[in-house]
């Protein structure tokens, strides 16, 4: 066989059956670890605002509208699993004079020097047709997929402790955005907030335009968006912070990733919808309509990893008296704290869903439920 | 920022040779002052006979030669970067492949941290940030070596996409970056 063959071969039958497995465990070992990785994340979060912060006041830098996380391959090509954080002003990539400091994301590799090692290791049968460099070549490709959880973890992070003092002292911008990517090209947005003074019927009535791509990652805090018609709305990792949504129609809609925090959802009808990620820690959901959400935390597909896994939806603190739950798949799913009296679960899927034990003396769970929920003190 | 030498991956087998450049061009006309006596010569070379033959996007010796979606990455970064064309010729097989030739800037960026041998070749490249900011793609004014620098921009860029036969050999820096790099 020609080289190019074997290759082409090598990469086909090892290198995607060896990724699929290795990302299995990587899932497991996340969604296993996620509370505990977070902790760690918030630490380094405080470290670097420190950082740059001193930095802002150093070289006299104005407000940031930016801070980027960037994946390097040139350090990964050293074994150094470091994001380049670049704090940047309204210019962004145009900035000249960014300041910068970085962040070791090793934990999110190890599972990945795993894979590269079983790859090299198995390359030495192909007799010397699979060179180091070939190894080198699908390294720098296959580092994607695994660079997806740190993107997970931060945005999972993020929510709680960006009121730390450290982000605080920052001098920044009414709008800011958190991103993590490649360095100088794609990237996602992982926090985004926006204090400007903004219009809530002018931002009601562009809502309900329900225009394509328009909507996610989009800040709309504090707004009064109450009684909007929203049906089918695509708002996948918006911000919704403090907002009143109060009898807001937003049935089979698409929600993942959504932060709801502290928000008004007295009344909403959610219904048929995709809630995977979203946060409604500390909202007001009285009566809420949430049957048959679709919000299981995972993988979508057991069989194939196409990227990490959902994280638990969080209803934390909230408040969800007389809220509608029928046939909502809800696995994973955090309740503690949250106030579930006359709320209906029949037929939910509530696997692995962790409620407080007060909640017992309040809804009447059925059998299989009671034993698959997690109890906490 | 971070610079890179770029060199050639020399654990690639069967990597394109070229034959017969070291006759026809001279090392000196690889400048902006002389680069005009390219125009003069056949650049058209013949290739060192293998069972295979590996065209990788950069070629080290005996100068450096550049694959066209190499060159017109780096052209992206610098518009301006002189380049002249060179091809080499698998004659058995009639094959032309197209490669370049590159000229470009020679910048005075060497940090007093630099050390040399006693014949003058370098011990340790320190390159100063300051003094390398403004260029992507560069040689070293003031050192006998020929090398190739490439800042992290270009070679991230790089490193996305799937070029083969090269390297990218971090060198150290005296600056910004090299502070917060150095404990990590």
């Amino acid at each position: 066989m020609q080289t190019q063959e074997i290759l082409q071969h090598f990469y086909e039958k090892e290198v995607e059956k060896r990724r699929q497995n290795h990302l299995l465990a990587m899932e497991v070992y996340f969604q296993a670890s996620k509370d505990s990785l977070a902790e760690d994340f918030r630490k380094a979060f405080q470290r670097i605002c420190r950082q740059l912060q001193q930095q802002q006041v150093a070289q006299q830098k104005g407000p940031l509208a930016h801070i980027t996380f960037s994946l390097l391959r040139t350090a990964l090509l050293e074994k150094k699993y470091i994001y380049l954080v670049e704090g940047t002003d309204e210019e962004w990539f145009f900035d000249i004079q960014p300041i910068l400091t970085a962040y070791d994301a090793t934990w999110a590799f190890r599972f990945f020097e795993q894979f590269i090692d079983e790859l090299t290791t198995y390359s030495k049968t192909f007799a010397g047709a699979i060179t180091q460099a070939d190894i080198e070549s699908i390294k720098l490709q296959e580092v994607t997929h695994f660079h997806q959880y740190v993107i997970s973890l931060a945005r999972y992070a993020l929510a709680d402790i960006i009121q730390c003092s450290e982000y605080m002292s920052l001098s920044r911008e009414p709008q800011l955005e958190i991103r993590i990517g490649e360095y100088l090209d794609v990237n996602e947005v992982v926090y985004n907030e926006d204090f400007t003074v903004r219009d809530s019927d002018e931002i009601k009535a562009w809502l309900e335009q329900n225009l394509d791509d328009e909507y996610p990652y989009e800040v709309f805090n504090n707004l009064n968006l109450s009684s909007g018609n929203y049906e089918g709305i695509d708002i996948r990792y918006a911000f919704f912070l403090k907002t009143n949504l109060i009898q807001s129609q937003l049935r089979d809609s698409l929600l993942i990733g959504a932060n709801f925090s502290e928000s008004k959802l007295i009344d909403a009808d959610l219904s048929f919808s995709t809630i995977h990620e979203a946060n409604f820690s500390h909202s007001q959901m009285q009566g809420v309509n949430l049957q048959q959400v679709q919000g299981a935390i995972g993988l979508l597909n057991q069989e194939g990893w196409e990227m990490p896994g959902y994280l638990p939806v969080l209803f934390t603190g909230a408040n969800l008296e007389g809220a509608n739950f029928e046939l909502a798949d809800l696995r994973g799913a955090c309740f503690i704290g949250a106030n579930v009296k006359y709320a209906n679960f029949t037929g939910a899927n509530l696997e692995k869903a962790m409620f407080s034990k007060e909640a017992q003396e309040h809804v009447s769970f059925d059998p299989i439920q009671a034993t698959s929920i997690i109890w906490k003190e | 920022m971070n610079y890179f030498i770029l060199s050639q991956d020399e654990r690639i087998l069967n990597a394109v040779e070229p034959v017969g450049i070291t006759q026809t061009i001279k090392k000196e006309w690889l400048t902006v002052e002389k680069m005009g006596e390219l125009d003069a010569i056949d650049s058209q070379f013949p290739i060192l006979d293998k069972t295979e033959q590996d065209y990788i996007d950069f070629i080290s010796r005996p100068i450096a030669l550049l694959a066209d979606p190499l060159k017109q990455l780096v052209e992206k970064y610098n518009p301006q970067m002189p380049f002249k064309p060179l091809v080499l010729v698998d004659i058995p097989k009639i094959k032309q492949t197209l490669y370049w030739m590159v000229i470009p800037p020679k910048v005075a960026c060497l940090s007093p941290k630099t050390e040399y041998h006693l014949d003058g070749t370098v011990k340790k490249l320190v390159i100063d940030e300051a003094l390398a900011a403004p260029y992507t793609f560069f040689k070293i004014d003031g050192i006998k070596e020929d090398f190739i620098l490439v800042n992290i921009e270009l070679a991230e860029s790089i490193l996305r996409r799937s070029f083969r036969g090269l390297r990218l050999v971090k060198v150290q820096t005296e600056g910004r970056w090299n502070d917060i790099f150095i404990n990590l």
